[in-house]
């Protein structure tokens, strides 16, 4: 059983009040000079908790103000593999307290140490992500974490789902969900999080209670983006969510990066329009490592190519081209062709990306 | 006095011979019929009794008793009325003749003025009986073309039942009917729908030709309106002509599910497009008490094509995996049991998405991804699974459209299916199947070998594109017909790449 500090455990015994509002409870707290001293003196706060949310709530506090109670709700953590850090705990990461709304308290499951590496990095997408992006970012996120950045970002299918996909092989990874833990939303993502619990870390500011609500999820996203020093937007629509972390992002005063789209992608709009407000333009990991001046080393691997298959990377480096157009462009006959791409692919030198079209990575 | 004559019954598409015996006793005036006789054999009394009037005989007014044995199967159909006033005539001595007619099976429906109605599947009651050892048959006269492609029996065909009486007579012998060669469909065929037509699509038109050359299962997917049933309509352009003994195969169902022409005989392929809203039973076969052929026993040896997928029942799809693996369907049900051969190709198309537009490069999907995946989820992984090729068809552009540039014509894709489906012939020639999709792990083992580059290629492939694993032997089988294709007797490196580049759906984003 872990040993929780008197401080720790006030905010536990303070969050497991469901009535009590994220504001009311950090009322409380601003008023107390140390959070023990709720649990010492709770009728010292007895008006301001009455004010708030009426008499019965705090008569309910009241009555189950004591040790044991306190020990059976750490015990109930525990036995669901739950581990608390609290705003007053020495493993609280420092970023996220430079924020105004600070969560009071985090549930983690996994790796707790993660919090405290200094170099993490947010990557979120909408849930529409074409397939170059989707590629791109698994491969950011793989090569990020590698070179000691941890990578913070939610569950969402699309741009979160390939982030977590780059990350998890080096367990550098953080996903921060909007609900407590007994729930998953996306259903599909349920053994993704699974892996992510075993490796790398989960977190939520929410008791695990929590049913997942549309409005907590924009809420949730100032915690992505205060825990990192960066965040990079791989995707995002008119109306996405991911707006929310980016402006959080910039509200926080940490960098951010995001891909850029050609004219008329639907799924980038956002992302061209953070880089004319200054967003830094981000084609490959070069362009955030470098930012940071951190030395990173591409390993390339060379390949053998065939005459045909150097003539038809060659054709397609830096453009998505239809079949027909490479079959136009190399002259080659479609049995011909066809072997040669599969070939490309599965040496990952270029990518398909639906619909009969092709691109280089 | 005591009469005895044969004739067949149908059961699946076996034919059950009946012996037929009618008794005349003096008595109360009387008609038994005794034997399991189902309610359209019963009824048989009725057109009897006018037929004989109306042919210039008398209908007994004695006591009758009319016996089908075997007693324990249960007779169906009017497959008998010729065979039972023919035993009352004999037993009533208003036939005289010395002759056994135990030489003749006696097939036909009678019509009130003593006519002879057509039958169906009269092809498959023939060859049974000619395997049980009989050679005279006399059947209706608009199943005589039918019945002309069988070698070696005579076959007698009458108009009326009085006909028949003179011929068994011998007062007025009916000329026997001539055998007909089978020869391969001579005259061109007009069809709507030419490769030439198809613009642009050079993936899916070289994965059709693949497809129809090795027998293999195709999926095509795209949005709407880019010309995927255009696509499907031009396969019966190019395959391949049958064998007598395919198409003998073809019409015994045709003739059992009385869907055959006027030509007598199946030399075309046969290409059927159910409805969405077709039923299990309608797909797969069934009936309470005549157990007929469905749509994929209809498409043996020729194509079934379903479009839009996954608009069918769930249960529809799921019905079609174990025919898909066997070749053959048997049905049960509590009165009888049938198995009807289901070779087909199952050639199916579908959308990307519910709205159609995944992936499009001009239109907008407006999908969420669980829609779309719930969508993709209505095939399910182990029918994808026995879809070999699953090609992606995309919009074509309006000026690829109106180009002149014409590409290959089904004939002379038609010419190289013809080639490719001759070699598999021989190859199989001990093995008793006929095209690269039938083969199993022993025939896959034996047909196939695998270079060492070839099978590193193919585990590079597998790591590479997260393919599932048992998609392993369709790969081969794919890669097989494209080696054949490349009149290349191994397999290789560039043969397994293009049969890898045909799994999309495996290998997909979403």
């Amino acid at each position: 059983m872990i040993t929780y500090t008197k401080d720790e455990r006030a905010v536990i015994w303070l969050d497991s009040f469901l009535g009590l509002e994220y504001k009311y409870k950090v009322s409380i707290l601003n008023n107390a000079k140390q959070p023990f001293e709720i649990t010492e003196n709770l009728p010292k706060f007895s008006s301001l908790i009455i004010n708030f949310v009426g008499e019965s709530v705090y008569n309910n506090m009241q009555m189950s103000l004591n040790e044991s109670y306190i020990d059976l709700l750490i015990k109930n953590l525990e036995d669901n593999n739950i581990e608390v850090v609290t705003r007053y705990s020495k493993n609280f990461p420092e970023s996220l307290k430079e924020i105004p709304t600070c969560p009071i308290i985090l549930y983690c499951k996994g790796n707790t140490s993660l919090l405290l590496n200094e170099n993490k990095f947010s990557i979120v997408g909408s849930r529409k992500t074409i397939p170059i992006a989707i590629k791109s970012t698994e491969d950011i996120a793989r090569q990020l974490s590698e070179n000691n950045f941890t990578i913070v970002t939610g569950l969402a299918e699309g741009g979160d789902t390939a982030a977590i996909k780059g990350a998890i092989e080096s367990g550098r990874i953080i996903s921060v969900l909007a609900y407590g833990f007994n729930y998953v939303y996306p259903e599909y993502n349920r053994n993704l999080l699974k892996q992510i619990e075993l490796k790398g870390l989960v977190i939520s500011e929410h008791t695990p209670e929590t049913s997942p609500l549309p409005f907590m999820f924009p809420i949730r996203n100032r915690i992505i983006a205060g825990l990192s020093k960066g965040t990079l937007i791989v995707s995002g629509g008119v109306k996405s969510g991911t707006y929310y972390t980016a402006d959080y992002a910039v509200e926080f005063n940490r960098d951010l990066f995001a891909f850029p789209y050609s004219i008329g992608v639907s799924s980038g709009v956002m992302c061209n329009n953070f880089i004319k407000k200054g967003a830094i333009l981000t084609e490959s990991v070069l362009d955030i490592t470098g930012h940071y001046g951190i030395n990173f080393e591409e390993n390339n691997i060379s390949f053998e190519l065939t005459e045909n298959e150097s003539k038809c990377f060659n054709i397609l480096k830096g453009n998505e081209l239809h079949l027909n157009e490479i079959l136009k462009l190399s002259g080659l006959k479609i049995f011909e062709l066809l072997p040669v791409l599969s070939n490309l692919e599965i040496k990952k030198l270029i990518l398909k990306c639906g619909a009969n079209k092709y691109t280089t990575k | 006095m005591l009469a005895k004559t044969y004739s067949f019954t149908l059961l699946g598409l076996e034919g059950k011979i009946i012996e037929i015996e009618a008794d005349i006793n003096s008595g109360i005036p009387s008609y038994e019929l005794v034997g399991l006789a189902d309610t359209s054999v019963r009824e048989s009394r009725e057109r009897i009794r006018s037929a004989l009037k109306n042919s210039g005989k008398t209908f007994p007014i004695k006591k009758i008793t009319v016996n089908l044995a075997p007693a324990d199967l249960k007779k169906e159909g009017a497959y008998l009325d010729l065979a039972i006033a023919i035993a009352i005539l004999k037993a009533s001595q208003q036939i005289l003749s010395n002759e056994n007619f135990l030489d003749y099976v006696f097939l036909g429906e009678l019509a009130l003025d003593g006519t002879l109605r057509p039958l169906n599947g009269i092809l498959p009651i023939l060859i049974s009986a000619k395997s049980q050892g009989f050679k005279n048959f006399i059947i209706p006269k608009q199943n005589e073309r039918e019945a002309s492609f069988i070698e070696g029996i005579d076959v007698y065909s009458a108009e009326s039942l009085k006909q028949v009486c003179n011929h068994i007579q011998k007062i007025e012998l009916i000329n026997k009917t001539l055998f007909n060669k089978y020869e391969k469909s001579n005259k061109e065929q007009k069809y709507n729908f030419d490769m030439r037509f198809v613009k642009g699509q050079p993936v899916a038109k070289r994965a059709i030709e693949i497809a129809v050359s090795g027998g293999h299962n195709i999926l095509l997917i795209g949005p709407p309106g880019t010309g995927k049933t255009m696509l499907a309509r031009c396969i019966p352009t190019i395959m391949p002509d049958m064998s007598f003994d395919e198409a003998l195969e073809v019409t015994k169902i045709h003739s059992v599910a009385g869907t055959l022409n006027e030509d007598g005989i199946m030399r075309i392929r046969p290409f059927r497009t159910p409805h969405h809203t077709s039923t299990t039973v309608s797909m797969c076969g069934g009936g309470n008490k005549h157990i007929r052929p469905g749509e994929i026993s209809l498409a043996h040896n020729g194509v079934l094509f379903l479009d839009e997928m996954p608009e069918y029942s769930r249960s529809t799809l799921e019905a079609l995996r174990q025919p898909l693996e066997d070749g053959v369907i048997s049905i049960s049900r509590a009165n009888s049991n049938a198995v009807y051969p289901a070779n087909f190709i199952l050639c199916a198309s579908m959308n990307p998405c519910p709205c159609g537009n995944f992936g499009s490069s001009d239109k907008e999907c407006n999908c969420k991804a669980s829609e779309i995946r719930r969508y993709r989820a209505k095939i399910s992984g182990p029918l994808l699974d026995r879809i070999d090729l699953q090609v992606e068809v995309d919009s074509i552009k309006y000026d690829d459209l109106i180009s002149d540039e014409s590409s290959e014509s089904s004939i002379d894709v038609k010419k190289r299916v013809d080639n490719v489906r001759k070699i598999q012939r021989e190859r199989f020639i001990n093995n008793k199947i006929n095209t690269n999709s039938d083969m199993s792990e022993r025939e896959i083992k034996e047909f196939c070998k695998l270079s060492k580059e070839s099978e590193k290629t193919l585990k590079n492939a597998f790591e590479c594109l997260k393919l599932s694993a048992r998609a392993r032997s369709r790969i081969i089988k794919v890669a097989r017909t494209i080696a054949d294709l490349d009149f290349s007797d191994n397999i290789n490196e560039r043969h397994i790449l293009e049969a890898v580049s045909y799994r999309s759906l495996d290998n997909s984003s979403i």
